[in-house]
C-alpha cells in the first residue's frame, strides 16, 4: 500500500509502503493520515494519483450524481497507466463509455463489480459464464436502504426508525435522498444497461419514482391483500434502445422479488440462452462491499488486460 | 509464515467504512499464511 487519500482525514504517500495495521488503528482524528506521510507533497487528489506510485487505484469516494470528482480521479489514473477498481456508482454510470475506452487504450483494467450488489458476482458472472449470450431484459431490487424501510413498514415499523437504522449502520448513502428518491437504484440500473446490454441509458434518462413516508399507506394496503410493495428496477429493449425505470411496484407473494426482505437484493436476468437467471444477496454488510474490491484485485491479477 | 507477498502497489481514494474493511480483508488474505487464496490466481 503506497498511498491513501481522503476528503476529511488528509492523505499519505510512502513508496516503501504504508503501515496499514497502524493506519487502521490510528482512528479518525482529523487529519490523521499526515503523520504517515513520507513522500512528495500533494496539493490535490489528482496530484495524489500522479505521485502515489501505485499500480492499482481503489476509488471509494462518496456517491455524487454527476460522477465527479471521482470520474476525474479515475481518468487521471487510467491515463497514467494504473488499473482502477471502484465501488462508486457515480463515475461508472455517468462516464462508462469514456472510462472503459480509456482503459482499453492504455492496456489496463477498469473494474466495478462492487457498484451493483456489492461483491455478489454480477458482471463477473455474465462476463465469465454466459458466452455468446444476449441479455433481453433485467429486473430486480437493487437498493438495500429502501428495501429495508419497505419491509420494516410492512411489519408495522415506522419510516423514520427504519431510515435511522440504515444510516446508523452505514448502509444508506451519505445523502439518504439518493436512496429514497431512487437515484441509487437508477445509477445501478444504468451501469447494468451499459455494461451488460450495450445500451447508453444514463441515470437521468431512467424513469424514476422513489419512496417516502406516504408509501407506508400503500405498503399496509398491499399487506391486507397479501401482496408486497418493492422498489423495482427494470430494463428492457424497445425499438433499438434500452429503456430503464425504477418505481414502487405491488407484487404477488409468489414473485421472487416479494420474498426479498431487509437489506437483501435480487437481480433477475432474462437471456436468449439460459432464459431467466436470478442472483440474490442476503442481508449484505460493508464486508461484502469490501469483498467486491478484493474480487476485482484478483480479476486483474488473473487478466491484467481486458 | 507471516511474511507478506508483495504483488502490486495499491492506493486508495477514500478510507471510510468500505476502505477500512477492504484493508482488513487485504491484511487477512494477502499473507503467505494463506497461500490457498492465491493458488487460483
Amino acid at each position: 500500500m503506497t498511498g491513501i487519500a481522503t476528503l476529511d482525514h488528509g492523505m499519505a504517500i510512502d513508496h516503501a509502503g504504508l503501515p496499514l495495521q497502524k493506519v487502521i488503528r490510528a482512528g479518525k482524528s482529523v487529519p490523521y493520515l499526515e503523520r504517515f506521510h513520507n513522500g512528495p507533497a500533494c496539493a490535490s487528489c489528482t496530484d495524489f494519483v500522479r505521485q502515489c506510485g501505485a499500480d492499482v487505484l481503489f476509488e471509494m469516494s462518496v456517491l455524487d450524481l454527476t460522477g465527479e470528482p471521482a470520474a476525474t480521479y479515475i481518468r487521471e489514473a487510467l491515463g497514467a497507466g494504473l488499473h482502477v477498481a471502484t465501488v462508486n456508482k457515480g463515475p461508472v454510470a455517468t462516464h462508462f463509455r469514456q472510462l472503459t475506452r480509456l482503459a482499453r487504450l492504455r492496456g489496463v483494467r477498469f473494474l466495478y463489480e462492487g457498484t451493483v450488489m456489492d461483491g455478489t458476482p454480477v458482471f463477473n458472472l455474465v462476463r465469465q459464464t454466459l458466452p455468446a449470450t444476449r441479455i433481453l431484459s433485467i429486473h430486480g431490487i437493487l437498493n438495500s436502504t429502501t428495501n429495508y424501510i419497505l419491509s420494516q413498514m410492512e411489519q408495522g415499523g415506522s419510516f423514520e426508525s427504519a431510515l435511522a437504522y440504515v444510516q446508523d449502520q452505514g448502509i444508506a448513502e451519505a445523502d439518504p435522498a439518493l436512496d429514497l428518491d431512487g437515484w441509487d437504484a437508477a445509477m445501478k440500473l444504468s451501469i447494468l444497461i451499459q455494461a451488460m446490454m450495450g445500451g447508453t441509458t444514463k441515470p437521468d434518462e431512467i424513469r424514476r419514482q422513489g419512496i417516502s413516508e406516504e408509501t407506508g399507506r400503500l405498503v399496509r394496503a398491499a399487506v391486507r391483500r397479501e401482496r408486497r410493495i418493492r422498489l423495482v428496477a427494470r430494463a428492457y429493449r424497445h425499438g433499438g434502445q434500452v429503456i430503464g425505470k425504477v418505481e414502487p411496484e405491488e407484487l404477488e407473494m409468489f414473485d421472487p422479488l416479494a420474498s426479498m426482505r431487509g437489506l437483501s437484493n435480487i437481480l433477475v436476468i432474462n437471456t436468449d440462452t439460459m432464459r431467466e437467471l436470478a442472483i440474490l444477496e442476503n442481508n449484505p454488510s460493508v464486508r461484502q462491499t469490501a469483498f467486491a474490491l478484493f474480487s476485482d484485485l484478483v480479476t486483474l491479477l488473473r487478466r491484467p488486460q481486458a | 509464515m507471516t511474511q507478506e507477498v508483495r504483488l502490486l502497489n495499491l492506493a486508495f481514494i477514500g478510507f471510510g467504512h468500505v476502505g477500512i474493511e477492504f484493508a482488513r480483508l487485504l491484511i487477512s488474505r494477502c499473507t503467505s499464511a494463506r497461500p490457498w487464496v492465491w493458488s487460483a490466481v
